[in-house]
């Protein structure tokens, strides 16, 4: 325990001591400030073309739950395709580029408490970067106000389940990284790497829409974009809470493998 | 003598085509002070890094304690100071060595005012590491191998780096060290040999060439022996 403790809190030193985290969360913000933004003035638009046809049933079907707060949660975890990478790239690769990994080989502690440790401690950046993210709904519960009688009501049993999708999803990019981290000794690399394969799965599921049949059904299922879209629309289906729990184990696993596979390289 | 603590049977150690440590077989005892000695690229530090269970070898055994080095027992039993200290730059002293104590599942709190002191690092603890001189960093990485008092210590150049007076401090530290641990000093000094080490081992191109006693070397020339060993084709 006091390893996993002390390589966590070396963890959030080195994130949090450099102006990388920062800039990387600054930028998350910023970006999905502007997306938000950007949803808002849409939703406006579409609301005042509502009105003016007056017809509420139109109006009803504007919900600002799934169009705002849902649209703003899935471009944020698009902003994580570009913003994870940044951070996992050094784990484990800038350890073996700065010959503290054979260190950390050599200690008495596991493999699994090295890879958990550094997991938990993106865990960490992403909950705060997703804790942000509850700005949204707060303001609109604050601001928003009732176009239909009874409607305008933040759905917060929603919001927070879409932000815990955008949680669950960044913990799988960063147990991606992680893996990919393990398996190079350039931080840059590794970026690089994590930023293709984070962008590849996105693609999939894209793709997997335009595919007809099983084979469509299998890209669009393989897309972390998939599991996180039901969530954001308030929907929590077992396959789906599976399906990042899994990854992200399987994919932690893939990294002890490699960080062993160090002593034999 | 005592029970060896440390054991290299056949240690041997590939890297694609090239053999960099060829069927080594050594053994250091608690109360030892071994000098490994050889030029660079003799397989010194592949060596250490076999013995500090961060590489498996290719053949042959490397034994700390009876437990192979890469388990987790045997890991317990080693302080390794490897050739470039394994430091963190962006970490201060005390934290740098508070994170090597939590390694070993100690206390910090603890642990830290003895390493300080032991190594002269007191006035120095709250120093980024990035700003250190190769000499501190040298003694930082010390002070961690010496994390909880582990009974096998593998240090790789441990005065690579010091002043004289640095450099005399810290073979004291050595020797005082010896009389309980089993110790194994990487170095290029012969002179160091001969004031730190009961024994001397030689590498060369990956072979161990000699293993013996100090004083029987002193009575045949340390240097002069040593010196035709490296050079012998």
């Amino acid at each position: 325990m006091r390893a996993f403790s002390g390589i966590l809190k070396r963890e959030l030193l080195a994130t949090f001591a450099t102006p990388l985290a920062w800039v990387a969360l600054g930028a998350f913000a910023l970006v999905t400030a502007l997306l938000f933004w950007l949803e808002l003035l849409g939703f406006e638009v579409q609301q005042q073309r509502a009105m003016a046809v007056g017809d509420p049933a139109i109006l009803a079907l504007l919900d600002f739950n799934d169009l705002l707060i849902g649209s703003t949660l899935l471009h944020a975890q698009v902003l994580l395709i570009f913003v994870v990478p940044v951070l996992t790239m050094r784990l484990i690769a800038e350890e073996q580029q700065r010959g503290t990994l054979d260190f950390l080989l050599a200690a008495p502690v596991r493999s699994t408490v090295v890879v958990g440790a550094k997991l938990v401690s993106l865990a960490l950046f992403l909950a705060v970067a997703c804790a942000l993210l509850l700005v949204y709904p707060a303001l609109l519960s604050l601001l928003g106000r009732a176009v239909v009688e009874g409607d305008g009501v933040v759905d917060w049993g929603q919001a927070l389940l879409g932000i815990a999708g955008v949680f669950a999803t960044g913990l799988l990019y960063a147990a991606l990284g992680l893996a990919v981290s393990a398996g190079t000794a350039s931080p840059a690399a590794a970026a690089l790497v994590t930023a293709l394969l984070l962008v590849g799965l996105w693609f999939v599921g894209g793709a997997g829409a335009g595919v007809p049949g099983a084979g469509g059904a299998v890209l669009s299922w393989l897309a972390p974009a998939t599991h996180l879209e039901r969530g954001v629309r308030g929907v929590l289906a077992l396959g789906d809470v599976l399906y990042f729990v899994v990854g992200t184990v399987a994919l932690e696993a893939v990294a002890v493998v490699l960080v062993e596979s160090r002593r034999r390289a | 003598m005592a029970e060896p603590l440390l054991v290299a049977e056949g240690l041997s150690r590939r890297f694609a085509d090239v053999e960099a440590v060829s069927a080594v077989s050594f053994t250091v005892a608690k109360g030892e002070v071994v000098g490994f000695l050889g030029h660079n690229g003799a397989g010194k530090s592949t060596t250490q890094r076999m013995l500090a269970g961060a590489l498996a070898p290719s053949a042959g055994r490397a034994l700390v304690g009876g437990h192979a080095s890469t388990s987790l027992a045997a890991r317990r039993l080693i302080g390794w100071l490897p050739e470039t200290p394994p430091l963190h730059p962006e970490l201060t002293v005390e934290e740098q060595l508070a994170f090597a104590a939590s390694l070993r599942g100690l206390t910090p709190a603890r642990e830290l005012p003895h390493l300080l002191e032991r190594c002269g690092l007191g006035e120095l603890r709250s120093h980024v590491n990035a700003t250190l001189s190769k000499g501190t960093k040298q003694r930082v990485g010390l002070a961690q191998a010496l994390a909880g008092d582990p009974p096998v210590l593998l240090l790789d150049e441990p005065t690579a780096g010091l002043d004289p007076a640095q450099a005399a401090a810290v073979r004291s530290l050595v020797r005082e060290l010896g009389v309980d641990h089993a110790v194994l000093l990487s170095t290029h000094v012969v002179s160091e040999v001969a004031a730190v080490c009961d024994r001397a081992l030689l590498l060369r191109r990956g072979a161990l060439v000699l293993d013996e006693r100090t004083e029987v070397l002193k009575g045949k020339g340390l240097e002069a022996t040593v010196l035709g060993l490296l050079e012998a084709a």
